[in-house]
């Protein structure tokens, strides 16, 4: 398979707190990849990078085969690379429709019409709303409309940062359920989660960084087996 | 008392309270897709004003014409002022609110100088479609109603486009969380820029209005500026519906509170209402919370 998305030696920071020192991982065209790390460790931060909304202070990042770096984050979304944010910043004073509309911007109207139709099918919750300010949602319905909102760009890859976060659980394994289906769909995925067990389950690849680096990388299924993450990730 | 009832006060207060509207959306959208602090936005509305009175006293070239190339000039000198200044400071992105206070601050001042030093800071005026139109008891004059009119368009054409155009949609995006505009696909700095443009430009072309109505010098600007923050206040920084309303009040009060006392109070009244407003409602009529980021 080839590799859709790579960082190879990403250095990255906040004015003077350099958040990544070196960090890189690939994502390939197909997979579902994870990326591990405690709280702090700069997942976000590397998710920022690859979104472009944080530029990096050295290293590359390449999107299918090119070097993204001076690529506006808005022209990467219609380059096929659109991010669920943290904390799902969905538009509060937009009707859920008005929201997922918006993130079909950068597509022609009429395939948004059809994509839109798509995306209630897949949430039938989010049809039944959709005239309901989105500010007015519960948290599992604002992470829902956020998750709809990034496939509205019928991403090539999408990057998910905590999609379970602050989900109850059987309401975190329904979206776990709904990774996989996207994927089946045809679209790439990485996915930052707290969740470590339940991703190492559902990714086929992973990554853990640490305060900034690259500390462990190799199949889903191996890491779950290692000991070193059993201890430090999954308390065992 | 029954003076308080007339048609005249009614449309003198309309006619005021859509020039204020139409120079608050501009600071609105400046603000919220921003976070610019723009002060001398009062100097675009003085900037307008010269604009048309300069076309008319030496080519006696007035409405609609004046109104644009207000719209124009005022749009060029800001987009040349965002190219110069503030793109750089939205790129570095630290100290916004505070660094765009003081850099609008000297534009300000420099706008006053400019225009005194070329065209003397003595007040000026002329006349034209000074005719008085009358309908029924309401007897106003042309350049008042057009004001009105005006006014109330422009503020009518950009709260539909925000509703129902495109480029609407992604003006409210940014209003509302400028990072997801930018995940979402919206190009949040041409949005910036569109806003910049329109938004002194918007006020440029006010300038020209009110120079139908009253006398203009250099430093007229300052309590259009004041009027326009008081009226985003009122209205709820970042909403700008609620501008629109928010202007409309603050004509009504103005127009009304000086017909109960006297046009010297005008100043009183404004400066008045801006404290009010900061101190019982710092979130606006409408403010269910304060505009994020
Ligand atoms: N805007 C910012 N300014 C300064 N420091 C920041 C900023 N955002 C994040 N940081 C710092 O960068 C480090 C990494 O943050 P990041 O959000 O990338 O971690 P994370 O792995 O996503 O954590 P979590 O699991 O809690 O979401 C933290 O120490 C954090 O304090
Ligand atoms: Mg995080």
């Amino acid at each position: 398979m080839t590799v859709l998305l790579s960082m190879e030696l990403v250095a990255a920071g906040y004015g003077d707190a350099e958040v990544l020192r070196e960090v890189s991982l690939s994502v390939r065209e197909g997979s579902i990849t994870a990326l591990l790390g405690a709280n702090g460790a700069g997942k976000t931060t590397v998710m920022r990078v690859l979104a472009g909304m944080l530029p990096p202070r050295n290293g590359i990042v390449r999107f299918a085969g090119n070097d993204v770096a001076g690529v506006a984050a808005w022209d990467r979304v219609a380059a096929g690379l659109a991010l669920v944010p943290e904390g799902r910043q969905v538009f509060a004073d937009f009707t859920i429709e008005e929201n997922l509309r918006i993130g079909g911007c950068r597509r022609p109207a009429a395939k948004r019409t059809a994509r839109l139709d798509e995306i209630y099918a897949l949430f039938p919750r989010l049809l039944e709303r959709r005239r309901q300010l989105a500010g007015s949602l519960s948290g599992g319905e604002q992470q829902m409309l956020a998750l709809g909102r990034g496939l509205m760009s019928e991403p090539r890859l999408l990057l998910l940062d905590e999609p379970t976060l602050g989900l109850a659980p059987a309401m975190a394994a329904a979206v776990f359920d709904l990774i996989r289906r996207i994927r089946e769909a045809g679209t790439t995925i990485l996915i930052a989660e707290q969740d470590v067990r339940t991703t190492l389950q559902t990714a086929d690849h992973a990554f853990v960084i640490e305060n900034g680096r690259n500390v462990l990388a190799g199949p889903a299924a191996a890491l779950l087996d290692d000991a070193a993450v059993r201890e430090s990730y999954l308390g065992m | 008392m029954s003076s308080l009832l007339s048609g005249q006060l009614l449309v003198a207060a309309l006619a005021t309270g859509g020039l204020y509207a139409l120079v608050a959306v501009g600071l609105n959208l400046v603000y919220g897709t921003m976070r610019l602090l723009n002060v001398a936005h009062g100097e675009f509305v003085m900037v307008g004003a010269y604009v048309a009175f300069l076309l008319f006293s030496t080519w006696q070239i007035g409405p609609p014409w004046s109104l644009l190339a207000a719209f124009a000039v005022a749009t060029a000198l800001g987009l040349a002022a965002y190219r110069g200044l503030f793109h750089r400071l939205l790129e570095r992105n630290q100290r916004v609110e505070a660094n765009s206070l003081l850099l609008f601050f000297a534009v300000s001042v420099i706008l006053q100088n400019v225009v005194a030093l070329t065209f003397s800071a003595n007040e000026r005026a002329y006349r034209h479609l000074d005719g008085i139109v009358t309908f029924g008891d309401v007897s106003v004059t042309e350049s008042r109603l057009l004001a009105l009119v005006v006014s109330l368009a422009v503020c009518l054409a950009v709260a539909l486009a925000l509703r129902y155009a495109a480029v609407g949609q992604a003006i409210r995006a940014v209003l509302q969380n400028r990072d997801a505009a930018a995940l979402v696909g919206v190009n949040v700095v041409q949005v910036q820029r569109l806003c910049f443009a329109f938004g002194v430009g918007a006020a440029g072309m006010a300038g020209a209005l009110i120079s139908l109505t009253q006398g203009i010098s250099p430093f007229m600007g300052f309590p259009f500026t004041i009027a326009a923050f008081v009226v985003v206040i009122l209205g709820g920084l970042g909403n700008l519906t609620g501008s629109l309303v928010g202007g409309l009040l603050l004509g009504f009060l103005e127009t009304y509170g000086i017909a109960l006392t006297a046009a010297s109070y005008r100043s009183i009244l404004l400066y008045g209402v801006f404290v009010g407003v900061l101190i019982l409602l710092p979130r606006g009529l409408f403010g269910r919370r304060a505009a994020r980021r």
